[in-house]
């Protein structure tokens, strides 16, 4: 994670944020590098994985995709569409995968996708809008003020549910603190989730 | 009766509330949209988050991406474009492809 002392912290998803970091890249800042990997690290991850790869495959998915990023940001057009060519990117490479993992399986496997991999107008359309919202609760969380953004992993990261006492050792509370607290977080977490469209 | 408050309803979704509160929040909900609302994105949003740590890459796929960056800047500051070949260790069926910005 980017701290948020850094130049470019995580920002909500405008576009102007992304279009920033772009620019920031091309001018060979590896703080901005940094920040895109932040924010879209498991963007990119969650793809192939959701689509059924083991974690090796994912990850040389994941590198290709970095590869491309890297060899093409100087003819990136739309710099504030960064995220849609990340994921156009990656669900190209993830299902290319796809294709020879079948092809190689056709033998001895029966095709086991799972039900929401199912083609509607596109591969893999319906996991990719959850792709999506998943990105949109991140980029939430990131935007929240630091004590909120922890305590909203806490509460919802974090398997299985923590106590609340031990919610409050870890964020430095007292326990009695931790109702109103929590309570101010989520109104604030879910204004900034309206804002995406939730 | 009042609504039930967002923090509550965290609770109910995160699944640590007895059994008499819960039944007392789901027999509310039938009847009171703001609570159902307050639910439904709280629900969402634990459904969001319950497969997060999987998404995780490995710290050193960041390390060589970071590599990937410093490889290419270095390229671009001797005049010519990254070099896709330079910049990724590739099986065939995934390596680079050259997706075309057109669009972006």
């Amino acid at each position: 994670m980017i701290p948020s002392s850094a130049p470019y912290p995580d920002a909500p998803d405008d576009g102007a944020a992304d279009a920033i970091l772009v620019r920031a890249c091309l001018d060979g800042d590896g703080e901005a590098w940094a920040a895109v990997m932040g924010k879209y690290k498991r963007l990119i991850y969650s793809i192939p994985i959701k689509f059924g790869a083991q974690p090796d495959d994912a990850a040389e998915i994941f590198q290709a995709v970095c590869a491309d990023l890297v060899a093409e940001l100087p003819r990136l057009r739309r710099h504030e569409a960064l995220k849609p060519w990340l994921m156009r990117v990656t669900r190209h490479k993830t299902l290319h995968w796809k294709t020879r993992s079948r092809r190689e399986s056709l033998w001895t496997q029966p095709d086991d996708a799972p039900e929401h991999l199912v083609i509607s107008d596109g591969p893999g359309t319906r996991l990719l809008e959850e792709v999506e919202r998943e990105q949109a609760v991140r980029q939430a969380v990131e935007s929240l003020p630091p004590r909120c953004r922890e305590m909203v992993r806490l509460l919802f990261y974090e398997q299985p549910p923590l106590p609340y006492n031990e919610v409050a050792r870890r964020l430095g509370l007292a326990t009695g603190s931790i109702g109103f607290i929590r309570g101010r977080c989520l109104k604030k977490l879910r204004a900034q989730l309206k804002a995406a469209g939730f | 009766m009042g609504h039930f408050d967002v923090a509550f309803c965290a609770d109910f979704v995160r699944g640590i509330v007895d059994a008499d509160d819960r039944v007392a929040l789901e027999r509310h909900i039938a009847g009171c949209r703001p609570c159902a609302a307050n639910l439904q994105w709280l629900v969402e949003l634990a459904a969001l988050t319950a497969a997060e740590r999987q998404y995780e890459p490995p710290a050193e796929l960041l390390v060589r991406a970071g590599a990937m960056f410093a490889i290419g800047k270095a390229q671009g500051d001797n005049g010519s474009s990254p070099d896709r070949s330079d910049l990724v260790s590739s099986k065939p069926d995934v390596k680079a492809t050259g997706d075309s910005p057109a669009g972006m």
